[in-house]
């Protein structure tokens, strides 16, 4: 009787916890690329995103049709294992597609409208510097070189988003 | 309970038509997942039958003497290929009233816009990013987490 009671409880356990896994109010999705994405603890975050294309063109100093209109981006931050100190980035994305663009990131402090803002700026050789928000751990936004935020548009705004690799099968 | 939703659906239009005439503190439009957090709003339980929404969030100006008032209308379905539209497009709308709060899980200063929709159980938290940008929060008070394709930034429509 005792085990059936013990198996009754473990099987009531398991499916709570299927239940949140599957309908979490907000978690990371898992990546849509197929691409291998790398893993571990030097890995700070991979994000992701569709962004509209006009506005961060002209914020990076790229050239565009008028026709464009969103851009797609993959973003890997790798960072030191023992200490979390940034290390270097890795940004593939339109404007990318030729050259995948790759270089440091620091931490800095201070947006244009909050002194105490979180900001990651991504560098790179002979390029604009690229600023990005952190609104918190899983979401970053776009900020022009003014560090001011990016205005989208119904369909697409300027947000990256954490994504989780997909689970071995 | 069909009653009940009938009364809310009926309060909700006589409260739009009431607020129409004044003209919108801001209307904010996006484009975000079906995640789980609106899922219940919109009455979506098959996975298959939302990609993503469009929402317009249009806030009344802050007053006085009656609630500030909300519309808030999605357009969703699955996206159709190589256009920005649906195959099947579905809508729905809601009124409701706004308020303004502070503070999120990890800035307790930030400036939050609550919005109550009539006829559901469900607040919906925006934090303001820019006075053109806002965000939507889970209710723990955290940025909702988009995807690949589409995020919960939601920003001031050009007039």
């Amino acid at each position: 009787m005792r085990n059936i009671a013990l198996i009754f409880i473990t099987l009531m356990v398991f499916c709570e916890v299927r239940a949140q896994e599957n309908g979490a109010e907000n978690a990371p999705y898992v990546t849509t690329s197929s691409k291998p994405i790398p893993a571990g603890k030097n890995v700070y975050g991979i994000f992701e995103g569709r962004c509209a294309c006009q506005e961060l063109a002209q914020v990076l100093k790229k050239e565009v049709s008028p026709d464009c209109f969103k851009t797609k981006w993959g973003l890997v931050l790798y960072q030191n294992p023992d200490t979390q100190a940034t290390t270097n980035y890795v940004l593939e994305g339109s404007f990318y597609r030729q050259a995948i663009r790759k270089g440091t990131w620091t931490i800095s402090q201070g947006s244009q409208t909050d002194a105490e803002a979180v900001v990651f700026e991504l560098q790179a050789d002979n390029q604009q510097t690229i600023f990005l928000l952190k609104g918190d751990d899983n979401v970053l936004f776009f900020l022009d070189q003014n560090k001011n935020i990016l205005t989208g548009n119904e369909l697409f705004n300027y947000t990256l988003n954490r994504v989780e690799k997909k689970p071995a099968e | 309970m069909k009653n009940y939703l009938k009364y809310f659906a009926i309060v909700g239009i006589l409260f739009i038509s009431c607020v129409q005439d004044s003209k919108p503190f801001a209307v904010f439009v996006g484009s975000s997942p079906c995640g789980n957090i609106i899922k219940p709003l919109l009455g979506i339980k098959d996975e298959n039958e939302c990609e993503f929404t469009k929402w317009s969030l249009t806030l009344y100006p802050q007053n006085t003497n009656a609630p500030s008032a909300v519309k808030l209308v999605y357009r969703y379905g699955i996206g159709k290929p190589n256009t920005s539209g649906f195959v099947d497009e579905r809508n729905a709308e809601f009124a409701g009233h706004w308020t303004i709060q502070k503070g999120t899980q990890t800035k307790p200063e930030a400036t939050v816009y609550q919005v109550t929709l009539y006829g559901v159980d469900k607040n919906l938290l925006f934090v303001k990013l820019s006075d053109k940008a806002i965000h939507l929060l889970d209710s723990q008070r955290n940025l909702m987490i988009g995807n690949s394709g589409h995020s919960y930034t939601f920003s001031k429509a050009k007039p």
